[in-house]
């Protein structure tokens, strides 16, 4: 535990342990949705499934960086991950991301995947309120995370039909803004 | 059909501990989240608990009210 570390986020009022409590369960939905999204993605196959892959790909790999990245401040913060991976996954903060009843059908897919970013876009939304001004570390990662959040969002949703998101597609390397916390 | 009237005291029971079922109250009614994920041993997202008045709690949170919908209402808030 970073001792000192620890004890400035507390003397911001912040409680450090409902803080971490949080953390960990971002974490599981992090690795949960990353083996949630391996299952989705080999689906995603067809004339339609496969124009879907690729971004499903990259919200994949950015959700287990998310999850890698999110790790040492929880152990910073005296927090740890439970031993059991059962318990792991069902703390997580947001429903698993399962794969649709008819795989085929590539909306449903879609509806799969934007939601699960839509909860993790409210979830660090959560976690950026908390910690403004307070927690500088844990808002640094947290806002870099919703950066990403938001972008896989944007992507689902211009497949469904919601509309122009702005935002394009990756060009080489992945999580841009978390990468930072993961050199 | 006969609504179950709740005051807070009553309501503090069905806080979802020990096989106790997770009731929360949202605006003076009152909604069962036993069995959602999100909600497990009745809490949820590490800062909020079952069996109390969500009100202000909600009006905070990073979703809107509407996420209750999927719940089923099982009786009202007595007012205080």
């Amino acid at each position: 535990m970073a001792k000192v570390a620890r004890e400035m986020v507390e003397k911001t009022g912040v409680n450090v342990d409902q803080l971490v409590e949080l953390l960990v369960k971002n974490a599981a939905a992090e690795l949960t949705t990353f083996y949630y999204y391996t299952i989705l993605r080999v689906n995603l196959i067809g004339l339609e499934g496969e124009g879907i892959k690729e971004i499903a790909e990259t919200a994949r790999i950015e959700d287990r960086n998310h999850f890698e990245a999110l790790v040492p401040r929880i152990y910073e913060l005296g927090g740890k991950l439970p031993e059991d991976m059962k318990v792991f996954h069902d703390i997580s903060a947001c429903p698993p991301a399962k794969l649709p009843k008819d795989p085929t059908d590539v909306k449903a897919m879609l509806k799969v995947l934007v939601e699960a970013e839509r909860c993790a876009v409210r979830g660090y939304t959560h976690i950026c309120n908390l910690t403004a001004g307070k927690d500088h570390r844990t808002y640094d990662l947290a806002l870099a995370i919703l950066n990403e959040e938001v972008e896989h969002e944007s992507w689902f949703s211009e497949f469904l039909g919601e509309g122009p998101s702005g935002h394009y597609l990756r060009r080489g390397e992945t999580s841009p803004w978390v990468g930072k916390f993961l050199r | 059909m006969q609504t179950r009237r709740f005051n807070r005291e009553e309501l503090s029971r069905y806080d979802g501990k020990n096989g106790a079922p997770a009731y929360i109250a949202y605006e003076g009614v009152v909604y069962d989240v036993t069995r959602s994920f999100l909600w497990p041993d009745g809490e949820h997202q590490a800062f909020h608990a079952a069996g109390a008045d969500l009100t202000a709690s909600l009006r905070e949170a990073p979703h809107e009210s509407d996420v209750l919908t999927q719940f089923s209402i099982v009786g009202t808030l007595e007012a205080d």
